[in-house]
């Protein structure tokens, strides 16, 4: 009964694919005001893949100049009740500047102009993007006077009025937008969902959540030290390949013949870690071939029943995971402390989020278990999400990697 | 019975081969642990980088850090030195304090400047860009000082640059056709009397009388007098400047025509042009070799760079 509530989960995960874009990390933009006397310079960052996603109603056609038109229509300053012009930076840029930042960003610098200075009543308004997909985020970062504070934009929030004592965004819209985050991450969701069927009982439920949890506080601490970061696209691409993996541990528990699944899921990674190498890619191909040892590793040891293995792809994606910030903050240059206290918020939200997932499939199992207890279709039905997922972690995989 | 036999054996075989992948061996667990950290950490080799070392001190032979961009401290020596004009070791901490915060405001606008994409924008920034790089290709080989043999190689090949200018003082006369005056001559007619002007004036006849007894009248083309032989050229223009230079002093030409009549040139005053030698001409040849090379070493590199450049241009466009 259990298995049938997850795979209609799984299902409907899956059938949500025409969502709007993800919230929290993939649909960001990023502004840095700086106040200065009486002036108010913008400086508005905006990935690619957001950029292109105005191209149609928005912009027309997806130039510099439209696109620095279209943010210049989309973002205000006003003091003391009074609205800032932009002003012309001279030559030929008008009053949008466009900046050098990168291959994968478009950046745009606008200096606005308060007459009566911005001592008072200081207000910054940004609605760009927002109209066509309100799960954006904007990561604003505030400077005046030697100071700084990190702000944030959403749909629900396009105005910030910046006193002379500035404060930071509160700790709870961070938590907010973990819980964002992954309640539109399909994938993450279809693992969490995916990871019940393994396990048996209430105790096992706990441990994979304490895994998840000390996945996501192992990240936290290798992304407070700034020794590494994650190449993003990489980072989703095997994020998929831990969907599929979960897929091979459901199907390795199932199977008469389990050395099909010990030996398929690797021997077919490492084929796909061959053909990527050959393309050039030699970290993705190095990603693979770390994957197919630790796929291989991870069935071989959980083939053997009563071990706590399958506990450890819980920890490995809780650790993934705990990087989307920090991923997405990247461009921002952010110092470690406010970043870590981002991150903190971020991860709280995503924890909470994990653990309603989780709970509330087990919860109705419970119950529906006590009433109707002859009902248990089991094998058909960790077959089907087995299914579900080997061919979403897949997708996700190959379509992350050769994106 | 032998029909029997394959297939008795053939259960067996099959339930051999189900036997052994349904397999479960009671083994360690150390092999698979160890492989799965093996995975995990070749897999983040993959799926994660070093992070670029933000430097909170001063690297050794760095002077600062702006941005955590180094300026050199052999840079703020060169620089001191070049400014201040005095050897480093008489540099104090003052001027090489004041030297270090030239230097750090200017590696501000320099990463200004490029946020601002002004390569891209500013046609000032491309041509300091486009002149600095051919000046760095051009600098180790004219770093080498040319011999007198190839200088004077270089002199016989372009002599003909080392030419001092000519000059010349010549009179212009020009009959007009079809004017008020003789609305009624034709071509011919005017030939006919630009020649006889001609020939009174290779006589010996005055320039005044020719001109009032034939209707001639002062172009006004060489209003200046003498003029250097490419002012000259200017002003006669490409039909009458050929001829005034098989002019010698004195001489006088046959009629020319040109868009405005017939013209007749008179020769006042003639100075021929000058080939210089190479001992007078030494060092414009030294000049013009050396900028020869420095050009040629320039079109070599833009030979190179197209060679490794994708240059795709539009329908219609053409270079």
């Amino acid at each position: 009964m259990r298995g049938v509530l997850l795979a209609a989960l799984c299902l409907f995960a899956c059938a949500a694919q025409g969502a709007p874009l993800p919230a929290g990390t993939a649909n960001v933009s990023y502004t840095v005001w700086t106040v200065s006397g009486s002036s108010v310079l913008l400086k508005f960052l905006l990935p690619t893949s957001v950029a292109q996603s105005l191209t149609g109603a928005q912009v027309p056609v997806l130039t510099t100049r439209k696109l620095g038109d279209y943010i210049l229509q989309h973002v205000e300053v006003e003091a003391a009740g009074r609205p800032c012009p932009a002003v012309d930076q001279g030559y030929d840029l008008g009053k949008v500047d466009p900046l050098a930042v990168g291959a994968d960003m478009y950046g745009f610098e606008i200096l606005f102009r308060c007459a009566g200075g911005t001592a008072s009543g200081l207000v910054l308004h940004n609605h760009a993007v927002f109209a066509l997909s309100p799960g954006h985020i904007d990561f604003a970062r505030i400077e005046r006077d030697g100071r700084a504070v990190e702000q944030l934009f959403t749909a629900g929030g396009q105005r910030l009025a910046v006193g002379v004592q500035m404060s930071p965004a509160p700790f709870g819209s961070y938590v907010r937008l973990g819980i964002m985050h992954l309640a539109f991450a399909l994938d993450r969701l279809c693992f969490l969902l995916g990871s019940l069927l393994l396990v048996r009982g209430r105790r096992q439920a706990g441990y994979a959540f304490v895994a998840l949890v000390a996945g996501y506080a192992a990240s936290l601490l290798v992304a407070a030290s700034g020794w590494v970061v994650p190449r993003p696209a990489l980072l989703e691409a095997f994020m998929g390949f831990m969907v599929a993996l979960l897929a091979a541990l459901i199907t390795l528990r199932e199977l008469q013949r389990p050395r099909v699944a010990l030996f398929g899921c690797p021997v077919l990674l490492a084929g796909l870690a061959l053909v990527t190498a050959l393309t050039h890619a030699h970290w993705a191909a190095l990603a693979l071939f770390g994957g197919a040892v630790f796929a291989g590793s991870l069935l071989l040891e959980a083939s053997d029943g009563g071990r706590p293995s399958w506990l450890l792809p819980l920890g490995v994606v809780g650790f993934l995971d705990g990087f989307a910030l920090p991923a997405a903050l990247a461009p921002l240059n952010l110092p470690t402390r406010p970043q870590l206290w981002m991150t903190v918020g971020f991860d709280v939200g995503a924890v909470l989020l994990a653990a309603l997932v989780m709970s509330v499939p087990l919860g109705v199992y419970a119950v529906m278990r006590t009433r109707v207890s002859r009902l248990n279709p089991r094998a058909l039905v960790n077959e089907l999400a087995a299914a579900c997922l080997g061919g979403l972690g897949t997708f996700w995989l190959v379509s992350r990697l050769y994106a | 019975m032998n029909m029997a036999t394959p297939e008795i054996d053939a259960e067996p075989a099959r339930g051999r081969l189900a036997a052994l992948l349904a397999y479960r061996p009671q083994r360690s667990a150390l092999l698979p642990s160890i492989g799965i950290a093996a995975g995990l950490l070749i897999a983040a080799a993959g799926v994660f980088h070093r992070a670029p070392p933000d430097r909170g001190t001063v690297p050794a032979g760095y002077a600062a850090l702006v941005n955590q961009k180094g300026i050199l401290t052999s840079d703020l020596i060169a620089q001191s030195v070049a400014e201040l004009g005095k050897p480093f070791a008489d540099v104090t901490s003052a001027e090489r304090a004041r030297v270090l915060h030239e230097m750090i405001d200017e590696e501000l606008l320099v990463q200004r400047a490029l946020v601002l994409d002004l390569p891209e924008t500013t046609t000032e920034v491309r041509e300091a860009m486009t002149g600095g790089v051919n000046a760095q290709v051009a600098a180790p080989l004219l770093a080498e000082q040319p011999t007198d043999e190839q200088l004077r190689a270089y002199y016989d090949a372009h002599r003909a640059k080392y030419t001092a200018d000519g000059s010349m003082n010549v009179r212009d006369l020009v009959l007009h056709i079809g004017g008020y005056e003789n609305a009624d001559q034709s071509m011919a007619q005017a030939r006919i009397d630009a020649t006889e002007a001609v020939y009174q004036l290779r006589s010996g006849a005055a320039a005044d009388y020719v001109m009032e007894h034939f209707g001639f009248s002062d172009s006004g083309r060489m209003k200046f007098g003498n003029e250097p032989d490419f002012a000259a050229k200017l002003h006669l223009g490409p039909t009458l400047y050929p001829a005034a230079t098989r002019l010698t002093e004195g001489q006088v030409s046959d009629p020319v025509a040109d868009t405005d009549g017939l013209h007749v040139l008179i020769m006042q005053q003639r100075r021929m042009p000058t080939i210089a030698d190479f001992a007078a001409a030494r060092s414009a040849v030294y000049a013009d070799y050396r900028e020869d090379v420095a050009k040629a070493a320039q079109r070599e590199n833009v030979k190179i760079l197209r060679g490794q450049a994708q240059i795709i241009l539009a329908p219609g466009e053409s270079e």
